[in-house]
């Protein structure tokens, strides 16, 4: 892996709020952790300790991004999560003049298309697969999303 | 317009044919709600009040002039997170069959999936998908400019434009759907790997130096590479490989 690389690496799972991420390919192995109590305005790039092994092959950091999500912290307790089975651009409404398909509150059942996820001009409804009441919407409109990544959290019914 | 596609097992087997509708995308959209579209079903206007291009960007032509239809795919063999080979495969298949049209010309993708006809679009695809675990209905919205030789939107051409004669619009869609069917039939039974090759054969750009735009406003010079697994446009700035999504880039020149 490249200097740069590594660099990129750190400023995207700073960005993910994670406390610890590992990553282990044939090619290398990085271990990044975020010192605890730490806010995110004190200086990201310089807070994780790094230890990476030589490369051979460079990687992008597009793909070490899916290992990463799938560390993501467990749901909070009771309820079910739902994520994003793609990356791309997450959209909580058909179109831009129309509103949100949910909001915190509302029930959803399996079917219900809870968001659009678009990747590469392909535009996905995801639909739920589970009953129960949204409590927490985790992204925001627009926002890029990785493969994995808590959507939302679901209170059963 | 014909009402059979008798070239074709799948696609195009059933056809509704709309003088008018607002995107023939919504129009799928609901026969899947009724539960009364299949795989292949395709719907036809000869007009399109709302057509949709890119979230909130719209897809104009004029009446009965161009070709607007949509099909229904049900690729349930692909996971959500391969599902941009479905891209690749309706590219490539639209590449194909505009290239037949066009012998003489060059006929390029350019990325994601748009079609150019010496360096300029003709063609635009829109593929709207539902997903529960699986991708359970994938709908290709194809808009190609034919006839309409007049007026066309600031850097688009037509079939006719470019050759200069009239095209018949059933045959054309016959030839699409043909390439279409062939590939989409490809990618289920013996994968992606050569529908890949030919889209990376036919990419707009690609091994030439060009200008770019990032999505900070930043103008960058750049050679793209291709493609990487998960669809994204890769590209080689001095000697860095750097990936990007559709939003985060411009072509420029």
């Amino acid at each position: 892996m490249k200097a740069k690389e590594i660099r990129d690496l750190i400023d995207f799972i700073s960005a993910t709020g994670l406390e610890e991420v590992n990553i282990e390919t044939e090619e290398f192995k990085i271990k990044v952790k975020r010192t605890p109590n730490q806010t995110a305005a004190s200086a990201p790039a310089a807070a994780p300790v790094v230890a990476a092994a030589p490369a051979p092959q460079p990687s992008t950091p597009a793909q070490a991004a899916p290992e990463a999500a799938k560390a993501a912290p467990a749901a909070d307790a009771g309820t079910i999560t739902i994520k994003s089975p793609m990356i791309g651009t997450f959209y909580d409404s058909p179109n831009p003049e129309s509103g949100a398909f949910i909001k915190v509150g509302d029930m959803v059942k399996p079917g219900d298309t809870v968001c659009i996820v678009e990747a590469m001009k392909l535009f996905n409804e995801i639909e739920s697969e589970v009953s129960g009441k949204i409590v927490k919407v985790l992204v925001e409109n627009a926002q890029p999303v990785e493969f994995d990544q808590p959507l939302f959290l679901v209170e059963p019914a | 317009m014909h009402k059979y596609f008798a070239k074709t097992r799948i696609l195009g087997k059933k056809l509704h044919y709309l003088t008018q509708c607002h995107s023939t995308n919504e129009e799928m959209m609901s026969l899947i709600e009724n539960g009364v579209a299949d795989e292949g079903h395709l719907i036809v206007a000869g007009y399109q009040t709302g057509g949709k291009g890119q979230r909130g960007s719209s897809w104009e032509s004029a009446p009965d002039q161009n070709l607007l239809f949509s099909i229904l795919l049900k690729p349930n063999f692909l996971t959500p997170q391969r599902l941009h080979v479905l891209n690749v495969a309706v590219a490539v298949a639209l590449n194909r069959a505009v290239n037949k049209l066009l012998p003489a010309h060059q006929v390029e993708v350019k990325w994601p999936n748009d079609i150019y006809v010496d360096g300029i679009k003709v063609a635009g695809v829109l593929i709207e998908s539902s997903i529960s675990n699986q991708v359970d209905e994938a709908i290709v919205g194809i808009g190609l400019n034919v006839n309409q030789a007049d007026q066309l939107p600031h850097g688009a051409c037509s079939l006719k434009s470019v050759v200069g004669k009239d095209f018949d619009l059933g045959e054309v869609l016959q030839v699409i759907l043909e390439h279409l069917e062939e590939a989409y039939l490809e990618l289920k039974e013996s994968g992606s790997k050569r529908l890949l090759y030919d889209y990376h054969q036919v990419m707009h750009w690609r091994g030439e130096i060009h200008e770019y735009e990032d999505k900070y406003g930043g103008v960058f010079t750049g050679e793209i590479i291709g493609i990487n697994d998960q669809g994204q446009l890769m590209m080689k700035q001095e000697d860095r490989l750097v990936s990007y999504d559709v939003k985060h880039i411009k072509f420029l020149n």
